[in-house]
């Protein structure tokens, strides 16, 4: 919003009105609302199945939704085939055309909008430079590596020189360093673009990294849509609290009664109070790896017990894989130099601050922190 | 393209073959009978391919030797002095040399015939969303249960009503639609990535645009594998033109050596010349684009 | 275009797509109905005038054409057979009156529709007309549905369109044929009337031509004891009409067909009332399928309307799809009903009666020793089938695939399969050959034969068979080949391991591996074998006694032989449904016992 203001750029902003999209009768989403502010940078992240390809597939135009509003740029676009969109599309394989070179493959969206040949090829001189191509451009996709093509892929984009980019996965076939480098380069074009870009992946990293807000969806359904940092220190739910983080977050599932105005938890031998959340049931609590202290086994204000399972130290710190408390096994994120060894009992101690409690329809956050 | 497609079946020829490989290494044969073995599998190779080669061969060699000659018993392999004459003698006789052009613009018709509606059709069915896609597709894949024979007559009838008997167009234009080329088309077409097309869409190409300018050049193997089956077929076809053409100028090679063998019976080294003519430009098309052909099966697991 | 602008426009094509067909067939109908009246008219002018002629008084006309005629002494050259003319809003015959002994015109004779018209054609058009309007009414209940958008059930509206369409063309079919039922009534009469009215009938059965002048219709002449003279007829229509009861008038069948008889004097008319008077069934038929087709189409298009996206999708679509469409509705669809319509019909090319039989085509079949000869013929010439299958799986498992010259090997094996079948068919036969051929040539070497190969009815189909396991087993060795690659080595160091001998890895490990390869080249070499021809129409034309007659050479036979074409179309039914059916079969057993597998 702010960035688009400053450049006094049209409106980019791309809206999602409960958009629902079935397969036949197989819902992949089921109403969808999302607004992306002109320039900004939206990550739609979740387990592959989640609908988060279909979502920007429909922005796109290249699927229909089956009922609910698209918007682009203020103008409803249900109607409005794919080409005059514009938008420009990045795909997970690259989607080069194999029988074209690679200043074909540029320049192909430009010839189709029919624009001159002199404007064409300064497009493509001017995307190959700043994407490092310009040795590379009569080269087939078949003759180009991993990279290459991925940079292809994006300056087919970036000559289009649309309003909004649309990427799908586009990292995933990379290996890891290409991969890094690459969303270095990402965010670094928008920043200098200050396009909207509409990013999917399956990559939490990825959309922690890159997300100016992040889109967190599950089965087809928003499970929540905010910046990344708030995503992970309160989630909206247990899923969201599962999905984003490394490790996962540690969670055991207990009861709650209502009891002297708060809300009390009790799994097994632990007891906690919350502020009031007007539910009672089963409900569970989550806190993440740097949420847990080990102490001693004995002593007296452990909350839970159990035993170490495997170490992994990470240099700068240490990864704590426990077979418990409950039935999943805890992970605990503590000092380098913390000493334990596999199969050593132990006692943990819950950071109070940062306790989620989830219950309720759909595991929803209830409360974050414990009252006395 | 063809040589890796070669290279490919000759790898794994190595894997499916119990027989010449995989022997265990503990039980290490002794090599004579492993040498014997070999020897016997390349000495029945050697006798299958010359019973391939065997009625060509002798349609070849009867085709030389004069009309006295073959009457002879027991019968003489070779012809003591070629008799070429045979051949200009055979083809003038009839008009071997329309027979060829006749074939040719059937062949080639149906060719392309075959390939802009095979191409339309399975890319449609492969690529395009429509009501009723699949219900059409199955109407599509059961004609091919139909046998020839049943709308041999009612095909007949129509290109008669149509004045067209004894025509090109009669000849070629129920051979225009290959349902096997459809579905060839179709899993080939469902091969190529839908997100290429969908990246053409992006970029602005109409429906048409990306068929042609994408999906169509990267299945150009597939096109050629069925143009080829396609113009074998046609060049094979006897019983449509035989029914369809009545004057001696329309008839097919198929159709023309037929009744020349009818007309000609005792005379063979005439017949085998003629026989030979027809077999020729077939057997080099299919020496230079056999690949062609094992594509087209491995495609579609048949023909 | 706007949604109801789309909407608007493509009603107006569904509501085009019905009524045009409608309207085509109302005019086929008529064109029909009225060429025959005219013929009928000119026809009794010509009756007419040769009546004048014989008789040399104009007055016998009064009594078969009361106050329809009228004789002038104006001589037209352009007269000279009878013509139809279009006059006062009716048409008018006219025909050149000639002189006894027809050299000199000596006036014309004019002819007029009976006043009345002909009698009225039953209730069929005003009856059918109701029904139409009353379905067309039930068809715009869906219609206006889709307009509103709520949901249509989709069968209903083909149903409605399929109503709309038939019952006013089956209507006016129907009553197009009483129509020229009595019109062929009332050319017999004429005919009949024309005979009895001569004073000297003797003189003129004489000369046929005469009474061929006098009525335009097939007869025969007949003497005192009933023998045939003279016919115009089929001769099985002939001794058909001659078989029957001397004072025979009305329709008979005779050779299948429907004959408008009379019996005037020792003359036998007959009349093939089909010649004409059949509504054209077939372009009413194909009429209402395209009308119902193209009307369904514009109906679900306009259900689409308010889906631009959508609706642009199957417009894009049906443009790539269109010519193989219609080219398999016309040329496979089509031809497969128009069979199963000719099957149920007497039709030959060369004979204008075409009746509609039922299924007699299909008893007479059915009871034909030659017809199962045939079938037998095909059924054992499909064994070479799984011989083949066994050598070519054999040559497979034994013949080396990583020669160095797999590419010209594998060539070699394909070889016979795509060429000309003609042609290796002329060099088999030649190989065939009783005394000079090859084979036995080679049999004499080891001390056997000769055998007759294609002259002997033992061994005939016999040696097709040995062609065509020739002709096919390199080509199935070759597919066998590229499934064996496809198994897993694993499976086979797996058996081995377990102990597994090499039977047991081929009957555990190599025939299940290679079952869909199996299972699609015997449907597919069955369903080809049951097709054969080529062979047996270059080699054996069916010969000798039959013993190589197959069902589809008979089928040829049938139809460009003996130009039987119903007859051959019921064959080649009747041959449909066993490759169904055998088909079906191979399907069920063999796909099941892989399941179970």
């Amino acid at each position: 919003m702010s960035q688009a203001g400053q450049q006094r750029s049209p409106d980019t902003s791309v809206s999602l009105v409960a958009v629902e999209k079935y397969f036949g009768d197989v819902p992949a989403i089921r109403s969808l609302s999302i607004e992306v502010d002109s320039g900004e940078f939206v990550v739609l992240v979740g387990p592959s199945g989640c609908g988060k390809t279909t979502a920007l597939r429909m922005i796109a135009g290249l699927e229909e939704p089956t009922s609910g509003e698209i918007h682009i740029g203020g103008h409803r676009v249900d109607d409005v085939e794919p080409a005059d969109r514009n938008i420009a599309m990045v795909f997970q394989n690259y989607a080069l055309y194999p029988h074209m070179s690679a200043r074909q493959n540029l320049g192909f969206g430009l010839k189709m909008r029919k624009l001159p040949r002199e404007e064409i090829d300064a497009r493509v001189r001017r995307a190959a430079e700043v994407l490092g191509l310009a040795q590379l451009l009569d080269r087939r996709p078949a003759q180009l590596s991993g990279g290459q093509r991925q940079r292809v892929a994006l300056g087919r984009a970036l000559v289009r020189e649309p309003s909004v980019f649309l990427f799908d996965e586009p990292l995933s076939n990379l290996d890891a360093r290409l991969r890094v480098e690459m969303r270095a380069e990402i965010a670094d074009l928008h920043r200098r673009l200050g396009t909207t870009m509409i990013f999917v992946t399956h990559d939490q990293v990825e959309a922690m990294t890159l997300g100016q807000r992040i889109a967190v969806l599950n089965e087809g359904a928003l499970q929540q849509y905010a910046a990344p940092l708030r995503v992970y220190q309160e989630p909206a739910n247990l899923f969201v609290a599962t999905f984003i983080g490394t490790p996962t977050i540690n969670t055991i599932e207990g009861q709650l009664a209502t009891d002297a105005g708060r809300s009390v938890f009790r799994a097994s031998d632990l007891t906690l109070a919350f502020p009031d959340a007007g539910y009672t049931g089963a409900a569970a609590i989550g806190v993440r790896p740097e949420g847990l202290e080990l102490v001693n086994v004995g002593a007296s204000d452990a909350d839970l017990r159990s035993t170490v399972n495997r170490l992994e130290p990470l240099g700068n710190e240490l990864l704590v894989y426990l077979d418990g408390p409950g039935e999943r096994p805890w992970v605990a994120r503590v000092n380098a130099d913390s000493r334990c060894t596999p199969g050593e009992l132990i006692g943990i101690r819950l950071d109070r601050r940062r306790i989620h409690l989830f219950g309720g329809e759909q595991q929803k956050r209830l409360a974050t922190g414990t009252v006395a | 393209m063809g040589g890796r497609v070669d290279r490919r079946s000759g790898g794994a020829a190595g894997r499916g073959l119990p027989h010449t490989t995989a022997e265990p290494p503990k039980r290490r044969p002794a090599g004579r009978t492993r040498r014997a073995r070999t020897v016997a599998a390349w000495a029945l190779t050697a006798l299958l391919a010359a019973t391939m080669l065997l009625p060509f061969l002798w349609m070849v060699s009867t085709s030389l030797m004069s009309e006295l000659e073959i009457y002879r018993f027991p019968p003489r392999l070779l012809p003591a002095a070629a008799q070429w004459d045979n051949y200009p003698g055979a083809l003038t006789a009839r008009p071997f040399g329309r027979y060829f052009v006749n074939s040719f613009i059937f062949a080639v018709g149906v060719v392309l015939g075959q390939l802009t509606t095979a191409a339309t059709t399975g890319y449609a069915f492969a690529k395009l969303e429509f009501r009723g896609r699949d219900r059409l597709f199955m109407l599509f894949l059961s004609t091919m249960m139909v046998p020839a024979v049943v709308v041999l007559i009612p095909r007949f009838l129509l290109i008669d009503h149509l004045g067209w008997v004894d025509s090109y167009a009669g000849l070629i234009s129920t051979e225009l639609v290959s349902v096997w080329g459809i579905f060839l088309m179709r899993q080939y077409f469902r091969t190529v990535p839908r997100e290429l097309e969908d990246a053409g869409v992006i970029d602005g190409a109409g429906p048409w645009t990306v068929f042609w300018r994408i999906s169509l050049p990267l299945a150009k193997p597939a096109l050629a594998t069925l143009g080829l089956f396609a113009f074998i077929e046609a060049w094979k076809n006897l019983l449509w033109p035989l029914i369809v053409t009545r004057s001696m100028e329309m008839r097919t090679v198929e159709v023309g050596i037929a009744s020349f063998h009818g007309l000609f019976i005792t005379n063979w080294p005439f017949q085998m010349a003629a026989a030979v003519t027809a077999v020729v430009p077939i057997v080099l098309l299919f020496l230079f684009t056999q690949r062609y052909f094992v594509q087209g099966i491995q495609m579609t697991g048949f023909r | 275009m706007s949604v109801r602008g789309r909407r608007r426009v493509l009603a107006a094509f569904t509501y085009a797509a019905l009524v045009a067909p409608i309207l085509a067939g109302l005019h086929i109908v008529g064109t029909t109905v009225r060429r025959v009246e005219r013929h009928l008219l000119r026809t009794e002018a010509a009756v007419a005038a040769e009546l004048v002629r014989e008789t040399g008084d104009p007055q016998v006309l009064q009594s078969l054409f009361p106050d329809r005629w009228r004789i002038s002494e104006e001589i037209d050259p352009t007269v000279d057979q009878a013509v139809v003319t279009w006059d006062h809003g009716g048409p008018q015959a006219r025909a050149a009156i000639y002189d006894a002994d027809s050299w000199s015109v000596v006036g014309t004779l004019h002819m007029e529709r009976p006043a009345a018209g002909r009698p009225g054609s039953g209730l069929y058009l005003p009856i059918g007309t109701a029904l139409a309007v009353l379905a067309a009414a039930a068809l715009l209940i869906p219609v206006a549905r889709a307009w509103t958008r709520a949901p249509v059930r989709r069968w209903l509206f083909p149903l409605g369109a399929l109503l709309v369409i038939t019952i006013p063309l089956a209507s006016a079919g129907w009553s197009a044929n009483a129509r020229l039922a009595e019109t062929t009534d009332a050319r017999m009469q004429v005919a009949v009337q024309a005979l009895e009215a001569l004073p000297d009938r003797q003189t003129v059965v004489a000369r046929p031509g005469g009474v061929y002048q006098l009525t335009g219709l097939p007869f025969m002449v007949r003497d005192a004891d009933g023998n045939v003279v003279f016919s115009s007829l089929s001769s099985a229509a002939t001794e058909d009409l001659a078989a029957l009861p001397a004072p025979a008038s009305g329709t008979s069948y005779a050779d299948r067909v429907a004959y408008a008889v009379a019996d005037v004097g020792q003359v036998r008319l007959a009349l093939l009332p089909y010649a004409h008077t059949n509504a054209p069934t077939v372009p009413l038929v194909v009429l209402a399928l395209i009308g119902v087709a193209l009307a369904a189409l514009f109906a679900a298009l306009a259900d689409l309307a308010d889906r631009p996206r959508v609706f642009r999708r199957n417009v894009v679509a049906w443009s790539f799809l269109a010519p193989s469409f219609l080219h398999l509705v016309i040329f496979t669809i089509g031809p497969l009903l128009f069979a199963a319509w000719l099957s149920l019909h007497r039709w030959s090319l060369i004979d204008v009666a075409r009746p509609f039989l039922g299924l007699a085509n299909y008893v007479s079949i059915l009871t034909d020793i030659s017809w199962w000869n045939a079938i037998r013929n095909t059924a054992v010439f499909t064994l070479h089938v799984p011989a083949s299958m066994a050598l070519a799986l054999a040559l497979a498992l034994i013949v080396q695939r990583r020669a160095r010259g797999i590419v010209f090997l594998r060539a070699l094996f394909f070889l016979p399969s795509i060429t000309s079948l003609v042609a290796i068919a002329i060099a088999w036969q030649w190989m065939f050959h009783d005394e000079y051929g090859l084979l036995n040539w080679s049999l004499s070497l080891v001390g056997l034969g000769p055998v007759h190969w294609l002259t002997s009815t033992e061994t005939a189909l016999l040696a097709i068979m040995l062609m065509s396991v020739w002709l096919v087993v390199g080509y199935q060795m070759v597919l066998f080949q590229a499934g064996l690659a496809a198994i897993p080595r694993d499976l086979y160091d797996a058996a081995r391991m377990d102990g597994a001998g090499p039977w047991r890895r081929f009957v555990h490990v190599t025939l299940p591996g290679l079952r869909h390869t199996l299972f699609f080249v015997l449907v597919t070499s069955v369903i080809g074998s049951f097709q054969i021809f080529g062979a047996v129409y270059v080699m054996t034309e069916g010969g000798p006694l039959h013993s190589t007659d197959v069902a589809v050479f008979h089928i040829y036979e049938e139809a460009w032989e003996f130009f039987r074409f119903g007859n051959a179309a019921a064959m080649s039914w009747i041959l449909f449904a066993i490759i169904f059916v055998v088909t079906w079969l191979q399907f069920r057993t063999l796909e099941r016992r892989t399941e179970e597998a």
